[in-house]
């Protein structure tokens, strides 16, 4: 990586990029620097990093709209929106941790990612909120979508494309997002011990009722062994947790409903809004996985939560894979052990197509990223589809080139005349 | 309004071949070339456009939508993609040289899947269907467009049709699950599915919304959800819009999502009270209507927290549904809005732009000055919660010259919501009606960048031309890739 650049302002960044089209040079796009984990490593000629691109420009909590430069860190739009009593509905997960590095990273990074939560079945994940964007393509055009308000089908809706393209198809010098109040009070119920089966069949139950949940996760003996290790100890051995929100009446009505419907002798606690919120981080940030020398391999499964229970038995004959759920079934997060990683991977990614669903590698040793691929597309015309959408943005393949498919890396990119 | 290309007369030369050939693919009864029979697809809801078709083509099977598009792909033939043909912006609007292909025989509903909350249904089923095939068991698909009872939820994902309830519960983009779709070209393709990340680009997210330029959609995964246990209206009366809109912005920044939040100016008060009798205070100059949901306890608490901030806003009158036929009963008035203007006006036009709510009263004491100006009465249903305004300009098609005015007041309420922040449209779409204002909101840059995503799917400009896109581009021409003169190095920034 031979120069590095740290635009102030959106012209700034344009200059850059128009002088790396005409000298036909590749771009690796930062934020807080703290994704870098995700996807295969970018070898470019010049990085830019947005992070002096930051600020918040404008914030109207009645109307639920703020919009903010790219490098703003997180933290930064967490506190401006706590002081008004929102948050962001989609609780965008820290891979801090995951990736081992100190900072949570900027809310460009969160979109970019399209990163989500717990929250996931009921609120979407980034892709659901944003609302807009000002960004720049490989073109070296400045270009918008979107509006500042929450209701919008004027044009096509483009910033949809940049949630979850990870650097590769333009570069955001401003994002316009939907934010939502926070809920009054979040508490939650905590069931120990039961065994895999019995403690989907719970949370199935609790989720065919009108009670509103907004947080269905089960942790088997193994993940919840994880967190306790390093965090703290459980009055059991596994963990299914259903979380209530609301207002602080009717989230302790609903949460003597539910504990009224618990089958006897199961084994329960409430959790209050403190132990609701830090229980929760945990599953959010995929903390029962961190440990880096036993569980180096990342894979997220997205698959209809009704196949859940069976993967999940498939999960445990393989050996070697820690696994939670959580999204109400909708999400499997699997910790692969370093033995026999890769057939694991494939295994299961084969399993995860019969059923019809994806899988994301969120971290893997290099060799195994290079072998497996950072998703599993259902079929060729997908992925076909994707890279004429890359290429409509980026034709000279310049932005974060190979950091979704390490083909595509800038090594093997078509020279453009 | 202009077809932008000239009238292709190769295509209107093929026409007797471009027939039978058709039939070989579908039942004959299934392509409909008679005059009178073409004439039924003239229009959609935006009436005052119309254009008899080419052709109209009804495939049964989504193999026969692939077939149809090859060989419209192969002869150079124009397509319109239609469901029922519903759209307020003239997205179905027919082309003279083109067939139009209606989805009005995918009516099954395919796959009830209560385990994964979802529903597969092909793209004719209405929307309504959908509640109507879960609602035995507590659940329902939540975006309601007002249309819901005809239209398809195959148009709903081309427009990403909202409704009263999106503002809790998103629009059809938030609903959608999966799709399976045919390209111009005639591949079809399947995306996402009963699982919440499809891998990739969000592919999902660029066709909902696409005004059928990308695709035709044969069959769509939706996510249904449990029916609130409870829910309650609220009919709020106030002295003026500015309190009314002073309200409705309080409300949302004590932190309470309504289920719905909607709000009336006086004209349209009086002539939805006149038609239906709603019981609404024919006194008060604007009104709030507003639904809680959720689990009863926690919606006694939130209407007592609402009839609060009501009172400091000064609220003249106020009603709380306590039965579910009162709570219909407050509906109905706001549903019968445009009826109710039908009824006093020959015509009317309804607008759909969406505006910051802060710029609310400047915006109406706008609009009633060019209402003077333009000597046209405008009336004003406003999805409050959202900024979402549908003013209605009433007026009289027989009188020489009174439909134009109508349309360039209605021009003119769109750039004023541009100006002042908002958008062209929150839910109707663009279609041909809004499609040369298009620049008013985006630059030549913008557009491309968005005609690009349409050359990736459709590089011939075959499916649905004419529609939200004020010019016509080529797509080698888009593709050129113009280098900027490169000045390096860059004394002015930071390098670290």
């Amino acid at each position: 990586m031979n120069e590095r650049f740290s635009p102030e302002t959106e012209q700034q960044a344009l200059e850059l990029i128009q002088w790396a089209v005409a000298e036909n040079r590749t771009i690796a796009i930062r934020g807080g620097n703290t994704k870098q984990g995700f996807g295969f490593q970018v070898e470019a000629d010049c990085s830019v990093s947005m992070e002096k691109l930051a600020g918040i420009l404008e914030y109207h909590p009645e109307e639920l709209v703020m919009s903010a430069l790219p490098g703003t860190p997180l933290e930064q739009v967490r506190q401006e929106l706590e002081q008004h009593h929102q948050h962001l509905a989609f609780e965008p997960m820290a891979l801090n941790r995951m990736y081992q590095v100190k900072d949570e990273g900027t809310i460009g990074g969160v979109f970019s990612g399209n990163l989500a939560g717990p929250r996931r079945f009921k609120a979407g994940s980034a892709r659901d909120h944003i609302l807009g964007l000002r960004a720049i393509n490989g073109r070296a055009e400045i270009w918008k979508s979107g509006g500042k308000v929450i209701k919008n089908v004027s044009g096509y809706d483009m910033s949809k494309l940049i949630a979850g393209s990870w650097g590769t198809l333009s570069v955001v010098t401003e994002v316009i997002f939907k934010v939502l109040p926070a809920p009054a009070t979040s508490m939650s119920l905590a069931v120990w011990g039961l065994p895999t089966e019995q403690g989907m069949a719970l949370l199935t139950d609790i989720i065919s009722t009108p009670f509103e949940t907004s947080g269905l996760a089960y942790l088997p003996e193994p993940a919840l062994a994880a967190i306790e290790q390093s965090e703290m100890s459980f009055p059991g051995e596994s963990l299914a947790l259903i979380r209530l929100e609301g207002t602080k009446l009717s989230v302790g009505e609903r949460l003597r409903s539910i504990q009224g419907r618990l089958p006897e002798g199961y084994k329960n606690s409430i959790l209050d809004q403190a132990e609701s919120v830090t229980t929760w981080s945990w599953i959010r940030d995929v903390t029962p996985l961190h440990d880096n020398q036993r569980t180096p391999a990342i894979l997220r499964i997205s698959i209809p939560p009704a196949s859940t229970p069976a993967l999940a038995g498939y999960l445990d004959q393989l050996h070697g894979c820690i696994w939670y759920l959580d999204a109400a079934g909708g999400w499997l997060w699997v910790g692969i052990c370093q033995a026999a990683g890769e057939d694991k991977l494939n295994a299961i990614r084969r399993e995860v197509g019969v059923i019809d669903g994806t899988t994301t590698l969120y971290r893997a040793p290099a060799a195994m990223k290079t072998h497996a691929g950072i998703y599993s597309f259902p079929n060729e015309s997908i992925k076909r589809l994707n890279e004429k959408i890359k290429d409509s943005f980026d034709p000279g393949n310049i932005f974060n080139p190979g950091r979704l498919d390490h083909r595509h890396s800038g090594e093997s990119r078509n020279p453009v005349a | 309004m202009q077809q932008l290309s000239p009238i292709d007369k190769a295509a209107l030369a093929n026409r007797p071949a471009l027939i039978k050939q058709l039939r070989e693919i579908v039942p004959e009864e299934c392509v409909i070339d008679d005059d009178a029979s073409l004439r039924v697809y003239e229009t959609d809801a935006l009436t005052a456009y119309r254009q008899v078709p080419m052709l109209v083509v009804l495939p049964e099977t989504t193999a026969q939508v692939a077939a149809v598009l090859k060989l419209c792909s192969r002869l150079n033939i124009k397509v319109v993609p239609r469901g029922a043909g519903t759209s307020l912006s003239g997205g179905a609007l027919p082309l003279a040289d083109g067939i139009v292909l209606g989805l009005g025989k995918f009516n099954k509903i395919l796959d009830i899947d209560f385990a994964n909350r979802c529903v597969v249904a092909q793209s004719g089923v209405t929307n309504l269907a959908i509640t109507e095939a879960v609602k035995h068991k507590g659940f329902y698909y939540a975006p309601d467009p007002s249309s819901q009872i005809v239209c398809t939820i195959g148009g709903n994902v081309s427009e990403n049709s909202g409704g009263v309830h999106c503002l809790k519960y998103g629009l059809t983009t938030n609903n959608l699950m999966g799709l399976e779709m045919v390209t111009m070209a005639g591949e079809i393709l399947r995306i996402g599915g009963k699982y919440l990340d499809p891998a990739g680009y969000d592919l999902l997210g660029i066709i909902t919304g696409s005004e059928g330029l990308l695709g035709v959609i044969t069959e769509v995964t939706v996510r249904i959800i449990q029916e609130p246990q409870t829910a309650r209206a609220m009919l709020l009366g106030f002295p003026s819009n500015e309190t009314a809109g002073e309200c409705v912005a309080r409300i949302i920044s004590s932190g309470i999502i309504p289920a719905g939040i909607e709000m009336m100016d006086e004209f349209a008060i009086k002539a939805a009270e006149d038609f239906c009798h709603a019981g609404y205070p024919v006194d008060c100059p604007a009104l709030v209507l507003t639904e809680l949901d959720g689990p009863e306890g926690e919606v006694t608490e939130l209407i007592e927290q609402v009839r609060g901030i009501a009172e400091d806003c000064h609220a003249s009158f106020i009603r709380v549904s306590e039965s579910e036929e009162e709570r219909t009963r407050i509906w109905a008035g706001r549903k019968a809005a445009f009826p109710a203007l039908g009824d006093i006006s020959p015509d009317y036009y309804c607008m759909d732009g969406t505006i910051p709510r802060r710029e609310l009263s400047h915006v109406l004491s706008r609009m009633q000055e060019m209402s003077e100006q333009y000597g046209l009465r405008v009336a004003n249903v406003f999805h409050a919660g959202d900024g979402n305004l549908h003013p209605l300009i009433l007026f009289d098609a027989n009188v020489p010259e009174e439909l134009e005015k109508a349309e360039e007041f209605g021009a003119d309420i769109l750039r004023l919501c541009v100006e002042v922040g908002g958008v062209l449209s929150g839910e109707h779409g663009i279609g041909v009606e809004k499609r040369d204002l298009m620049h008013t909101m985006f630059n030549e840059q913008d557009l491309q960048q968005q005609q690009r995503i349409k050359c990736t799917f459709d590089p011939h400009g075959r499916l649905n031309p004419g529609k939200m896109f004020p010019v016509l581009r080529r797509c080698a021409e888009l593709g050129k890739l113009h280098v900027h003169k490169g000045n390096i190095p860059f004394p002015d920034i930071p390098r670290f």
